[in-house]
């Protein structure tokens, strides 16, 4: 138990102990332990199978570039909050902090979904955030950016992924002002935390950096917290991107062996976790950081059998120290593959550099620590269209010319040492600050960290001929793929690293290239003989971490997830078991279905009752357009293809718009109040977009027309009363209001009082039947439509919803704009040319004689009967034509055309269709066949008008 | 989520916003004059550069005003908004 | 059902309610979210960390449109007692005694008055716009229209320390009070996409948003769930979590 654990130190609780399993074995960890550094304190070596060699795998990292050990997570299923402990079905062990009941399996191979698997209990959600300067990364750099920049009075959001702030700090035994670098942090954080306007943000990964300064960040909470988390959508004026470095690793035969780690990484699991991920390290470097690494983890009692460093010269002062503890160091020398035995690393092989790479000795450990260098962590500033360049003398790419919105400090654009991280993230802190006019009086000064000056590192290795079979020297481990991958990928004739990565998979698993991208496009250019700079590397998109599909989401859920829009009257909808359909946003009820109806039975009894008695509908969500001023009759005019100018006060006139390509737009009943007022009606589901239709054409093509549009939707709510019956039921509402057709003829409106409701009464029919439409204040909707029902009820007055209205409307052939239009049908295809003007311009008038418009072929609307007539045809289904004389098998066979609304029709007693159909017009009298499927129906086209052609039933 | 220069209501999200196309086409004074030619120019043919854009937007979400905005269309750098009637600014080099 | 108590933003709100209307016609009118008083009631949770929820309904709403020829602003001070100036800068309120004007857009205001008072707002109104009609065509001639919108949106307020966060969780704009004082308003949109009118209310830690009636269960419902981690027991509202 904890074979590997040291006594002292780390950041763990040893008074906290947690117990967890990991693939069915119980181990201890601590608290403050990653469910790796726990693993690897237990002695737990071989962690996973690879995904398609099938190769034994460990620990290799101590963060998020771990590329193997990748676990599922799963609640214990008999612990009493079972549901709300996270599943989480793919995350790394060094980013998974240790809770006590923790269950994890690694996941071998290629994994699998599992169905029935209990998905992510936790909440998530979303938070918007702005800042005046956002940091992301509270390493040394970060630390240092976020103190200059609050102490300026800035609105600052320093943010970092890690459970504590302190970045690289946390894993390293460093100084900062001759005292541990954190005591420092410790007092950098109080004061930040003091600062009234410094948001601290912890377990929080900036995930993308989107365009204006747009970051995106995904927090973690802890299972014990309910798991789950938030979502930060931050606005930033400043960003200073404090990212740090990710280790490169490097490339040898068998480089992938359990056992083989980076060095970083083994410094952070002694320091941080109290953690000897083995007994004895061979370290492989070609830079100073793997010395500092070593040399604590031989102060740690890691036995270090030696160093070996591929530059010809080893740093004077680490060669000092590492003489000083009787660390052999062979300069000149790279590590050219490993033994292994049971699965994990037992010796390196080392080389000469310049030899022939044939294996000059072998070096028995437990433990290969490599280093080849570091990659500055730029995939924030790349994403928001920042360029790197390659540094030749500090062999990685840096951010080049960054825009100062969106600065990198410290370790992320190449600074080795911490006095100059430090210093690198008090600048960019204060610039970010006094670009946006905000100083300090005093800024905070950088503290001192003293070391040496590190000699270059030297990197690209050139591939030694006999380093082993480059089918053994693994560029990314999590996709298996190899040196020969690109080898391969070079042979076929690919030159960009965009190319050899789609071909090898490179780059494409769940770290995004974290560690293998930079790696791969070396490898490349060493391939193709070409420099790495000349090369560059692949485009980093977000996002920099995996974000859970459920946090995307958030509680944008059910209910939450899309608006819906109800009109007053929805309780009542609701309380009487209307089946709802959604029109737009809003929810309409189809149909109220009695104990045992189905729609087509309740459709048939509501379209009786409005065709033989009365009936009643919730018809609130029609858009309403308060239309005012001096120029509005003429605004009206140049908008609708009909003449608004000589319409009278108290009538009201149907209207359709067009778009500037003659194409109907939207259609609807305009009021006129006054002389300069009306009050436009829009189809449910299209009133914003008239009214931005409406603005826009008074806004930027005429503003001199004095004509104010305003929404009042919402400030009506409306009844249609529709039948035979209805005269009689608004005259028990209405008394006062004098309905015959002398008095209030079709197309008119009146003020009335309606059920002691202050309303207005308008002759509108949708159906072809008597109708009234009576609106009320929405405050007062659901006392009228009560009312509505009680004063009908000795009439049997019944509601009906939007699937007879579409049945009552369709037999009387009117249309529904967006359901048998589709911004490719005039008005004139519709048969409307008694709705468009030829006296007057409209929006629109021009494209009307345009060549394709005015075809004699174009689709016209018509009604199609079935032959049989219980065949529904489904709306959408295309036309065909009869046997029209040509060569038979024709294939594909033309389409005239297609059903755009079909309906049972009680009036009828038979289906019925409306259809769009090529020449249309021309083949009234004609038949055409429905595909469907495997077989065609045949129906004949007919006039789209189906019921009461004369016009006689509107009037009562 | 670019962040679209409303002059009245100042940056908002582009959600805000419904985007207009291109700025500066006049609606012809007399559509009949034109050619059937000229008049698809005038209803399908917009310009689509790779670079500086002026844009006509609407803060549909907010005060429902129209405006112009000089974008860039490859960087979405908003150099800034102006009235219409209003000339396109002159990018200082 | 809690009675539904018409009130108004800020100062006003502990006063005596004013008098209200006879109910009208035999049903009553209802409030959009009268059906949740209880709820939101329940929802909150008073004191200095906490936050609460609450419709202000039936609050009379005009919208006001003015215009020069000349395209110019044209804000005025309307003739009530005291006398309401109109905001010429975008983004304000001015309020005066129980009355409100909030800049909607440069030629548009919405005017509010407590409940009730739609008779006397629109005569105020129609006052402004004929005294200030010039002679026709000329270029500082102003035009005017106005119109009801009282029962268009509904009000709800959200308080307490709380508060802007709540407001966070579904608002993109920056509602800290250096950028959103203490006369700011903004129209924007709410959670996935409802349009909302929001006012600083007169108290700190306060706002008015004025959502549209069909929206209102909608917002409610958003409100409701990102108050539940400040908010004492249980959320009521409850999402479909699957």
């Amino acid at each position: 138990m904890n074979s590997h654990r040291l006594r002292t130190g780390g950041r763990i609780d040893r008074a906290h102990p947690l117990t967890f399993t990991f693939d069915g074995t119980v181990h201890t960890g601590y608290q403050g332990d990653t469910l790796a550094s726990a693993l690897l304190a237990n002695g737990v070596r071989t962690f996973t199978t690879s995904l398609t060699h099938g190769r034994p795998r460990g620990i290799y990292a101590a963060g998020v570039d771990e590329p193997n050990a990748l676990v599922g997570l799963h609640p214990d299923p008999h612990a009493p909050d079972a549901a709300a402990r996270p599943a989480e079905p793919m995350t790394q062990a060094t980013v998974t902090e240790l809770y006590d009941g923790l269950r994890a399996t690694s996941l071998r191979g290629k994994g699998r979904l599992e169905a029935g698997r209990p998905g992510d209990h936790g909440r998530h959600d979303a938070m918007h955030a702005h800042c005046d300067v956002l940091v992301v990364g509270a390493g040394p750099a970060g630390l240092t950016a976020a103190r200059t920049a609050a102490s300026t009075g800035a609105r600052v959001v320093l943010l970092d992924e890690q459970p504590e702030m302190g970045g690289s700090l946390l894993g390293t035994r460093e100084h900062i002002a001759d005292r541990p670098a954190l005591e420092w942090v410790r007092h950098a954080l109080a004061e930040l935390a003091g600062r009234a306007e410094t948001t601290l943000l912890t377990r929080t990964t900036a995930v993308g950096c989107y365009d204006h300064n747009y970051v995106v960040a995904a927090e973690r909470r802890l299972p014990a917290a309910g798991g789950g988390g938030r979502l930060w959508q931050i606005r930033a004026r400043r960003i200073v991107f404090a990212t740090g470095a990710h280790e490169r690793p490097l490339l040898f035969a068998d480089n992938d062996r359990p056992g083989v780690m980076l060095a970083g990484a083994a410094r952070t699991y002694a320091n941080r976790y109290g953690t000897l991920p083995g007994r004895r390290a061979v370290v492989a470097a070609n830079n100073d950081s793997a010395y500092a690494a070593a040399l604590e983890l031989a102060d740690a009692g890691l036995e270090i059998a030696r160093i070996v460093d591929a530059r010809d010269h080893v740093p004077p002062y680490w060669a000092a120290r590492c003489a000083d503890r009787h660390i052999d160091v062979s300069a000149g020398h790279v590590v050219v593959g490993s033994r292994g035995g049971d699965g994990t690393v037992t010796a390196a092989l080392l080389a000469a550099r310049e030899g022939d790479g044939t294996a000059s000795s072998a070096a028995d450990c437990d433990l290969l620590l490599v280093s080849g260098g570091w990659n500055p962590a730029v995939q924030l500033h790349t994403q928001s269209g920042g360029r790197t360049r390659y540094d030749e003398r500090l062999c990685c790419h840096v951010p080049h010319e960054p825009d100062p919105r969106r600065r990198v400090a410290g370790a992320a654009r190449g600074l080795a040492r911490l006095g100059d991280c430090l210093a690198d993230g008090a600048a960019a802190g204060a610039d970010a600050a006094s670009d946006l006019g905000l100083s300090a009086g005093q800024t905070p000064q950088p503290p001192g960290a003293w070391e040496p000056a590190p000699l270059p590192p030297l990197w690209p290795l050139p591939a030694c001929p006999a380093a082993g079979d480059p089918a053994a020297q693994y560029v990314d481990m999590q996709r298996d793929a190899t040196l020969a991958d690109i080898e391969r990928a070079v042979g076929g004739g690919m030159r960009s690293v965009e190319h050899v990565k789609r071909y090898t998979t490179i780059g494409t698993a769940h770290d995004q290239g974290r560690t293998s991208g930079v790696t791969a496009a070396a490898a490349t250019a060493g391939v193709l003989g070409v420099p790495v700079a000349e090369l560059g590397t692949t485009t980093n998109r977000p996002p920099y971490t995996p974000v859970p599909f459920a946090l995307l989401a958030g509680r944008a859920r059910g209910r939450l997830h899309d608006p819906v829009r109800t009109t007053p009257l929805h309780a009542w909808h609701l309380a009487r078991g209307a089946v709802f359909e959604n029109v737009g946003q809003w929810k309409r009820p189809r149909y109220y279905p009695r104990p045992g109806e189905d729609m087509a039975t309740a459709v048939d009894r509501e379209c009786r009752a409005a065709r033989e008695g009365v009936a009643a509908m919730d018809v609130s969500t029609l858009g309403k357009i308060d239309i005012q001023g001096p120029d509005a009759a003429e605004f009206l005019n140049r908008v609708y293809t009909g003449g608004f100018a000589k319409l009278r006060v108290g009538s009201c006139r149907y209207g359709v718009m067009c778009t500037a390509d003659g194409m109907v737009f939207d259609d609807g009943v305009t009021m006129r109040l006054a002389e300069d007022r009306f009050q436009m009606s829009t189809t449910t589901g299209n009133a914003a977009a008239v009214l931005d239709w409406l603005e826009e054409w008074l806004q930027t093509e005429w503003p001199q027309l004095r004509v104010f549009c305003t929404s009042v939707t919402e400030q009506w709510a409306g009844v249609a009363v529709v039948g035979p019956r209805a005269r009689a039921v608004l005259a028990r509402l209405a008394p006062q209001l004098p309905l015959e057709n002398g008095d209030f003829p079709f197309m008119a409106w009146r003020d009335a009082e309606v059920a002691g409701l202050p309303a207005r009464v308008a002759r509108i029919s949708f159906s072809g039947e008597l109708a009234f439409e009576v609106y009320v204040s929405g405050w007062d909707g659901a006392a009228l439509w009560e009312a509505v029902l009680e004063t009908g009820a000795v009439e049997g007055i019944t509601p009906y919803g939007t699937e007879t209205m579409h049945v009552l409307r369709a037999e009387k052939g009117y249309v529904i704009v967006g359901q048998d239009t589709d911004g490719s049908v005039t008005p004139q295809d519709l048969g409307m040319d008694w709705a468009v003007s030829t006296r007057k311009d409209f929006i629109g008038r021009r494209s009307h004689r345009r060549p394709d418009t005015s075809r004699p072929d174009r689709k016209h609307l018509v009604g199609l009967l079935p032959w049989d007539t219980g065949e529904l045809l489904p709306e959408g289904s295309h036309l065909v034509c009869a046997g029209s004389g040509e060569p038979e098998a024709r294939t594909p066979v033309p389409s005239l055309g297609h059903v755009t609304s079909s309906y049972r029709s009680a009036a009828l007693g038979r289906t019925f269709a409306l259809a769009l159909v090529r020449g249309g017009r021309d083949r009234i009298g004609g038949t055409v066949h429905v595909a469907l499927g495997d077989r065609t129906v045949a129906a004949q086209v007919t006039e789209p008008v189906f019921y009461d052609r004369e016009g006689s039933r509107r009037d009562g | 989520m670019q962040l679209i220069p409303c002059p009245w209501c100042g940056d908002r999200d582009e959600v805000e916003f419904h985007y207009g196309g291109q700025a500066h086409l006049v609606h012809p004074a007399d559509p009949d004059a034109l050619s059937d030619e000229e008049w698809a120019g005038y209803l399908f043919l917009r310009d689509n550069p790779a670079g500086w854009f002026a844009e006509r937007w609407s803060h549909a979400a907010g005060c429902r005003r129209w405006f112009n905005v000089l974008r860039h269309t490859v960087t979405h750098e908003v150099y800034g908004a102006y009235l219409p009637g209003e000339p396109v600014p002159v990018i200082a080099s | 059902m809690a009675d539904t108590v018409a009130t108004l933003p800020g100062a006003l709100t502990r006063a005596a309610p004013p008098p209200e209307p006879p109910a009208a016609g035999p049903h009553g009118r209802h409030s959009p979210l009268q059906h949740r008083a209880d709820e939101l009631a329940r929802a909150g949770r008073p004191g200095r960390s906490g936050v609460e929820l609450r419709e202000v309904p039936f609050l009379t709403q005009f919208n006001l449109r003015r215009r020069q020829r000349s395209g110019h602003n044209a804000a005025a001070t309307l003739g009530f007692t005291p006398p309401l100036a109109l905001p010429r800068t975008p983004g304000t309120v001015r309020r005066s005694g129980d009355r409100m004007a909030v800049w909607l857009g440069p030629d548009e205001w919405l005017i509010v008055t407590p409940p009730g008072t739609a008779a006397e707002t629109g005569n105020t109104l129609r006052a402004v716009a004929e005294a200030s009609a010039g002679p026709d065509g000329e270029a500082d001639t102003v035009y005017t229209a106005y119109t009801e919108v009282s029962a268009h949106s509904t009000t709800l307020r959200i308080s307490g320390a709380r508060a802007r966060d709540v407001l966070r969780k579904v608002c993109p704009i920056d509602l800290h009070p250096r950028a959103f004082g203490g006369d700011a308003c903004a129209q924007t949109l709410l959670a996935r996409g409802a349009r909302v009118l929001l006012v600083a209310d007169r108290e700190p830690d306060g706002f008015l948003l004025f959502v549209r009636a069909s929206f209102a269960d909608y917002v409610t419902d958003w409100l409701l769930d990102s108050m539940a981690e400040y908010a004492a027991g249980d959320s009521p509202f409850k999402n479909e979590e699957r």
